[in-house]
């Protein structure tokens, strides 16, 4: 009746607040309303899970959620959570508690959090599911012990013991389940000390403690105006108290209380303890020797742990399709994450690839680098190579030409221009290697003769008939000479109108014949000049050498010329057109050489040389 | 006439060796007797100082059986004692120690088994008490890597265990191991730790001095340096209704109170294996369970 009042209330508000919401001020006066209504119905919650309250919570959470008011909401969807999982519907509450988690994290309201956590760790509990259930309720404490503020810690870490200690009542951890639930700073808070003074007696009962459960169960830890009110617990209670008693021994208390209780179960959801009562009549029954109603309570609890069976089995399948699908998930993720690790390795392979390529790259142009720089050092090698050796052939061209221009030079300065025969300085630079004696020849033949020529009245010719044709008379007797001589004779212009002709390998005899050929040859000779036959002659001189003077000492080839000289002086003198020769001296000159010159007519008569004449 | 003293005489004696006799209910399927005459080995089981085990398999059944006796005769029952094997089908269990048809059973019982029927059951003093039981997880010898399973990876094994022995089973739902329920016999259980359907299967350390078992010709060894406590007591129970029950428990606590002062329980229990020293330094896996504390969640 109460509660329809405040639902009447509650949606009356509701109604206002959206017909006027927007104004600021009616928006925050809704929001305490929402406040309200909320508290409202958690205390009801907290009487019975009753399905009539799910459309208020409904209407809660939407309203909420048009305000923005975010901590309502996450309430609304863990009250809503709470009577589902209360009703079997675990997937859905599971739903609503996470939904109401993911709103709450984000708003730093570590009680919500708290909350929330203790709500899934009773829906594992539900599900037997004690390892999941023990990770929230670890969570939960973590919370509570480390972010809740103090004064609301108290109240959730009594929230949190509870539902700890249920957890090792259900894991059959009976010990530390007492020493979990033994909390006595409570008091103010009625419902939940009584709540954990039933848990701890039915501890103290697993492990046959009656004695102590009873002392619990009649203390003022079990408030009697909760019992009133909440009808589970008031079960609860009955259920404990028989326990106790049938452990006692008291069976007929036993009975009765458990009767009572069972009365009070039957229409209720309370199907666990209906069949532990149920137990608890057969056990009492068959105690006190009526075996007919302890079988009739014994068939009833096989009923009603087959019912529990077949809710436990549904939970296991819906636990079982869970976890099925969550492999399943898990299969697909694993088959994304081995499929993202092949990629991944794909890509690493291509960026390897890459890599090679940059690699093979950079080698193959450091390598092409490396080989232009080798063959251009090697054509820069080849061409400084080819550089040098043309340089060097030039060197060598150059040379050779300078030393052609060297011989051409030393021929032109060795040869008189105007006749083409050697003149004195070429007889000078190779007169020496001439002389040198050699040995293979004959000692007879070694004698060498110079020879002196001048032509007979040259002057007269130049001054009759011009310098031009004096040049073509001492060409022509160049000529002359060059023909009456032999390869090895060497013929110079000696200067002027004179020749000196060196005949090696030659007698006095063949040399008379010789010089004879030659006078003969000019005085025979037909030359023209200006168109006119003139007649030329010559005086010829000459002497041997190596020439003894004395039994000791040889007269150089000089002096030798000289002598020669005199003989020419001497034909000139006396006949022209004639030669003199001397063969040999009989006696040392004492005087110079050219001392000898006027002497030398004497010299040959006196027998002292010794000379052939053509005269 | 002289038949008829005869008749009487016989009738008396029979009566005189009946009043003689303590008889003790043995549950069939628990009738260990042979195992029990072979360990005696002629002895009277009052002379039984010694607890080292002479016969193959568990060893506590036996044991259990000599104390008894000895604990009776300590509390100032001197009279024989029969055991008498029974069945055990019935609709509650121990129903007929509860009627009184019953007087005592040979066998120990877990104090989680009979608390509701403590009203019907005198209970004795702990034979072994909360803490004392120990059981090892064993698996085949041949699955080496898991005989050196480190007790962190637990979570990793599978245990099989029937539901209906509550103790086991409440302690092994107490631990990380994962566990596959299996209502049916015992042998089968080790066949499906053979089978390698589980892994292991929590059994009483074996009295042989490598904790080897040997079943069949098949072997097996616990997982080394990881023990269970079997979080319960075991007792001695004796009807309530049966005219001689009060007598004979007040007989039998007695004579329990003078072996516990002895250290003949202690002794009994440990020379038998069933406290074995080879795993006196092994971890609990369900150690909370022993030393329950707040700082330990």
């Amino acid at each position: 009746m109460i509660r329809s009042v405040y639902f009447l209330l509650g949606y009356c508000l509701l109604s206002f607040g959206s017909w006027a919401n927007t104004s600021i001020e009616s928006n925050s006066s809704q929001r305490e309303d929402l406040s309200k209504m909320l508290m409202h119905l958690t205390d009801s919650l907290k009487e019975d899970y009753d399905l009539n309250l799910l459309p208020q919570v409904r209407v809660l959470r939407e309203q909420s959620k048009q305000l923005g008011a975010k901590d309502l909401q996450a309430r609304s969807l863990l009250l809503e959570g709470l009577i589902r999982q209360h009703f079997g519907d675990y997937k859905h509450s599971l739903v609503l508690h996470n939904d109401a988690l993911n709103i709450a994290k984000p708003l730093n309201l570590p009680t919500l959090e708290v909350q929330i956590y203790l709500a899934m760790a009773q829906l594992e509990m539900d599900l037997e599911r004690f390892r999941y259930a023990q990770q929230l309720l670890d969570q939960a404490y973590f919370l509570i012990t480390k972010q809740v503020a103090a004064d609301k810690a108290h109240a959730l870490m009594g929230e949190y013991m509870l539902w700890q200690g249920s957890l090792y009542l259900l894991k059959g951890s009976y010990r530390q389940a007492l020493v979990t639930l033994n909390d006595a700073t409570l008091a103010e808070y009625t419902l939940l000390t009584s709540k954990l003074a039933l848990a701890r007696a039915w501890a103290h009962l697993s492990i046959g403690e009656y004695q102590k459960a009873s002392k619990l169960l009649g203390s003022d830890l079990v408030k009697q105006s909760v019992l009133k009110r909440n009808l589970h617990l008031r079960v609860r209670y009955k259920l404990t108290s028989a326990t106790a008693a049938l452990q006692a021994g008291n069976f007929a208390t036993a009975i009765d209380t458990a009767k009572q209780a069972l009365n009070d179960t039957f229409g209720t959801r309370f199907l666990t303890e209906q069949s532990l009562l149920q137990n608890i009549l057969a056990g009492a029954h068959a105690q006190l020797g009526d075996f007919e109603q302890a079988h009739l309570y014994l068939k009833r609890f096989a009923l009603s742990q087959q019912a529990l069976n077949l809710q436990k089995r549904n939970n296991k399948l819906l636990q079982l399709e869970a976890q099925y699908s969550l492999a399943a998930q898990k299969q697909q993720l694993s088959v994304l994450e081995k499929d993202n690790a092949l990629q991944a390795q794909q890509l690493i392979q291509h960026q390897q690839q890459i890599d090679n390529a940059h690699l093979a790259q950079q080698r193959g142009v450091l390598g092409l680098l490396l080989i232009v720089l080798v063959v251009g050092f090697g054509y820069w090698r080849w061409h400084n190579k080819r550089y040098l050796i043309t340089l060097k052939q030039q060197v060598a061209e150059r040379t050779e030409e300078l030393a052609e221009r060297n011989k051409r030079l030393q021929a032109l300065s060795f040869t008189d221009s105007l006749t083409g025969l050697n003149n004195r300085h070429y007889f000078f630079s190779v007169i020496d290697a001439q002389i040198k004696p050699d040995a293979s020849t004959n000692s007879e033949k070694q004698e060498m003769i110079f020879c002196l020529l001048d032509i007979d009245h040259f002057k007269k010719v130049n001054d009759t008939y011009g310098h031009a044709a004096g040049d073509i008379v001492l060409q022509t007797i160049a000529d002359i000479l060059k023909q009456c001589t032999r390869e090895s004779d060497l013929v110079i212009r000696w200067g002027g109108e004179e020749f000196l002709i060196v005949m090696p390998n030659m007698t006095h005899n063949e040399a008379i014949e010789a010089v004879e050929r030659v006078r003969r040859q000019v005085e025979c000779f037909p030359f023209v000049v200006n168109e006119q036959p003139i007649q030329v002659t010559c005086s010829i001189g000459f002497a041997p050498y190596p020439l003894m003077n004395g039994a000791k000492s040889t007269l150089s080839w000089e002096q030798v010329i000289e002598l020669a000289d005199n003989g020419l002086y001497m034909a000139k003198k006396e006949h022209r057109n004639a030669w003199v020769g001397l063969q040999s001296l009989n006696q040392p000159l004492n005087s110079s050489i050219k001392q000898l010159n006027e002497d030398y007519r004497s010299l040959i008569n006196s027998g002292q040389v010794i000379a052939s004449t053509s005269y | 006439m002289k038949w008829l003293i005869w008749g009487m005489l016989s009738l008396y004696t029979c009566n005189l060796y009946a009043h003689n006799q303590l008889v003790v209910d043995i549950m069939s399927s628990e009738n260990f007797s042979q195992r029990y005459n072979e360990f005696l080995n002629g002895r009277s089981p009052l002379d039984v100082k010694s607890f080292y085990p002479t016969t193959k398999g568990s060893h506590i059944e036996i044991i259990e059986m000599v104390l008894l006796q000895q604990a009776l005769f300590l509390g100032g029952e001197t009279r024989e004692v029969v055991f008498n094997p029974k069945p055990s089908v019935n609709i509650i269990e121990f129903s007929d120690m509860i009627s009184g048809d019953s007087l005592i059973l040979a066998r120990s019982v877990w104090h989680e088994d009979i608390i509701n029927y403590r009203g019907s059951l005198y209970v004795s003093d702990a034979l072994v008490k909360f803490g004392q039981y120990e059981a090892g997880l064993y698996v085949t010898r041949r699955n080496v890597a898991l005989q050196n399973l480190p007790q962190e990876q637990l979570e990793q094994l599978t245990v099989v265990a029937n539901p209906r022995w509550r103790v086991d089973w409440r302690a092994l739902n107490n631990t990380e191991i994962n566990i596959v329920s299996f209502i049916g016999p015992w042998e089968t259980m080790l066949n499906m730790v053979e089978t390698e359907v589980v892994d292991a299967m929590l059994i009483n350390f074996s009295v042989s001095q490598d904790l080897l078992l040997n079943f069949e010709g098949r072997e097996y060894v616990p997982i080394q340096n990881i023990k269970m406590m079997l979080p319960d007591s075991r007792h001695f129970i004796v009807s309530k209704n049966h005219p001689q029950g009060e007598m004979i428990f007040a007989a039998l606590n007695r004579g329990l109170k003078i072996l516990r002062a002895q250290g003949v329980l202690d002794k009994a229990l440990q020379q038998s294996g069933f406290i074995s020293d080879l795993v006196k330094d092994w971890q609990y896996v369900n150690q909370q369970m022993l030393y329950p504390s707040k700082a330990a969640r």
